[in-house]
């Protein structure tokens, strides 16, 4: 397979929605999000698509689809992990997603990269038809940053060329502006000075913060989480939460897959639960935290809000 | 009368000490030092064995060593993509492939080839191309799963993380995974060096002309000389080792290396 960086999405210059314009789902963010996207501003760092403006439009609202998501279904044998899920994320949007462990969260977020390839249903992401057969998956890739619990830095790479190679590699940069690139997002995760050491020199929290700079040293439109913080030391915990919040506020469209119930919050215009391969709940993220309408959101909320009260011992 | 932990250490070890001085004291007068002097190490011998046992016999221990490696690392390859593929019918014949040539006897490639080839062809390859095969194709099955393994034992997130990076499956393998698991089998590689270095003892099988000796074709030859004794052995035994110990200690330096990338 090639791996040109000539990609079939034409490249427009400007971000064009303003963060958190999304009042129809009753955005919670502050009005003064931040101004600038992105510490690197490059070529491709947002696009404007026919299929955007479709979905928009089919939505009757002013931003556009970032992710748009309808019946999908996803099993592995006879399980069926995925049973109809239909989600949307609009351009500028943070969404959290919550729910108990195996009710497929992590399964939803890989089949939106393709990391899994789901039975049926379509999905289609800041333009991308995903559950086309003749999708170009790495020119899709390139504009959708992931970020692992696992952190799955590159080890044998320093915390520098982690966040080049794919720059040189993929999108052909030169090794200078790769460099440049990178420790800009180093810095913006506080991390400029780690750029020469190796990534088990450094902690959890840190490692979780280099990754993150080295999906955002490749510019992508949406950055997906999957459980961040879970694997992490409680006091790197925050560094973490901070970087996503700044990360938040600067416009970046994001779906966070997540325990931290106060992130949500305080920082997510909507939060979706699920449970049992469906999304049970939706809605604006104090209303569901908040005042949950389901029976099983307030079980699981109240299980993860209250872990040592609620929860007996297994 | 019962005794601590320690002193029953104590005891144990000073027994073993007085088995190691036993055994030395009766090697050393039992043994007639003087015959194996001069039968098994006599300097006069062993200093006739220069310098063709460098130049010729080392030499081509070496060169077998280094063809066969190449062989073996070049099939070895294909054989562990062939075993990870998703096409089962190249892993089942990877896998008979490998399990065959690890089954089998080197001597018995070697004798089939040195044999076979003729027989059935009625003509003979060029002698370092027929060493290259019959090293070669053993190698690989050594080679191919210790490959196989170390790519199985890069975690799959790095091939996912690479793949979530935009990068294709071919220069995820490459830029990712090849380079973490060619360090993860870079011990078990030298080991199969060391079995090389042994394996190209073999080659006299296929019949050689007199440039063409290795080091045990050579020891071989030197004993058959009148008075020689087994001198000339020895001396082959010696130039083996020092390729093979070297090889054994890098080995276990890059075993130390991976340890400390693993637990850090
Ligand atoms: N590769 C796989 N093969 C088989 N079952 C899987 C695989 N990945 C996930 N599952 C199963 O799918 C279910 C949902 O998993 P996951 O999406 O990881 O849930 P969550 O992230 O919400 O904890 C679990 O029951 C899990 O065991
Ligand atoms: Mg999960």
């Amino acid at each position: 397979m090639s791996t040109s960086a000539a990609s079939p999405d034409p490249a427009s210059s400007h971000p064009s929605a303003s963060p958190g314009a999304d009042p129809a789902r009753g955005s919670q963010r502050d009005a003064a999000s931040g101004p600038g996207r992105s510490a690197a501003p490059s070529p491709g760092a947002s696009r404007v698509s026919s299929d955007d403006a479709a979905a928009a439009s089919d939505r009757g609202r002013s931003g556009s689809a970032a992710v748009h998501v309808r019946d999908l279904h996803k099993s592995y044998g006879d399980l069926e992990v995925l049973r109809g899920i239909d989600l949307d994320v609009a351009k500028g949007e943070v969404v959290c997603l919550i729910g108990p462990s195996g009710s497929g969260k992590s399964t939803l977020l890989r089949c939106l990269n393709l990391l899994e390839s789901p039975q049926s249903g379509t999905i289609s992401v800041g333009g991308f038809t995903v559950t086309d057969p003749d999708l170009d998956v790495d020119a899709m890739r390139r504009r959708v940053g992931m970020v692992f619990q696992q952190f799955n830095l590159f080890p044998h790479l320093s915390v520098l060329e982690n966040c080049t190679v794919s720059q040189v590699k993929v999108l052909k940069r030169s090794k200078d502006e790769a460099k440049r690139i990178a420790l800009a997002n180093l810095e913006r995760v506080g991390l400029e000075a780690k750029a020469g050491q190796r990534p088990t020199q450094l902690s959890g929290g840190q490692q979780q913060r280099v990754a993150i700079a080295r999906a955002l040293s490749m510019d992508p439109d949406l950055m997906l989480f999957d459980e961040p913080t879970s694997a992490l030391d409680p006091e790197t915990v925050g560094d973490v939460l901070a970087i996503m919040r700044q990360l938040a506020d600067d416009g970046m469209t994001m779906l966070v897959v997540t325990h931290e119930m106060s992130f949500a919050r305080d920082v997510a215009d909507r939060v979706v639960f699920m449970d049992g391969g469906v999304v049970v709940e939706q809605g604006p993220a104090r209303e569901v935290i908040g005042s949950p309408q389901h029976e099983r959101t307030r079980t699981f909320l109240s299980r993860v809000l209250n872990p040592t009260t609620v929860d007996t011992p297994e | 009368m019962a005794m601590t932990t320690r002193q029953r250490a104590k005891l144990s070890r000073g027994i073993q000490y007085a088995v190691l001085v036993v055994v030395l004291i009766a090697l050393v007068f039992l043994a007639d030092w003087n015959v194996l002097y001069q039968r098994v190490f006599n300097p006069e011998v062993a200093l006739n064995q220069f310098p063709g046992i460098i130049t010729v016999a080392l030499k081509n221990t070496l060169i077998y060593t280094v063809l066969g490696f190449v062989v073996g690392l070049t099939l070895g390859v294909v054989l562990a993509l062939m075993k990870l593929s998703s096409v089962a019918p190249y892993r089942w014949i990877a896998t008979l492939y490998i399990e065959f040539f690890r089954g089998v006897p080197a001597l018995l490639v070697f004798l089939a080839l040195g044999y076979g080839i003729p027989l059935a062809f009625g003509f003979r390859f060029n002698h370092y191309v027929t060493v290259m095969i019959a090293l070669g194709v053993v190698a690989a099955a050594y080679i191919a799963e210790s490959l196989r393994a170390g790519l199985q034992a890069v975690p799959p997130g790095q091939y996912e993380a690479a793949r979530s990076l935009g990068m294709s499956h071919t220069r995820a393998m490459v830029t990712i995974v090849i380079p973490q698991a060619l360090r993860i089998v870079l011990p078990p590689l030298t080991n199969e060096v060391i079995l090389l270095t042994k394996d190209s003892s073999l080659v006299y099988l296929l019949g050689m002309g007199v440039q063409q000796y290795e080091l045990t074709k050579f020891g071989r030859e030197g004993i058959s000389d009148a008075g020689a004794g087994l001198t000339p052995l020895v001396v082959a035994g010696i130039c083996y080792l020092i390729i093979t110990v070297p090889l054994g200690l890098l080995s276990r330096h890059f075993e130390t290396k991976t340890d400390r990338v693993k637990k850090s």
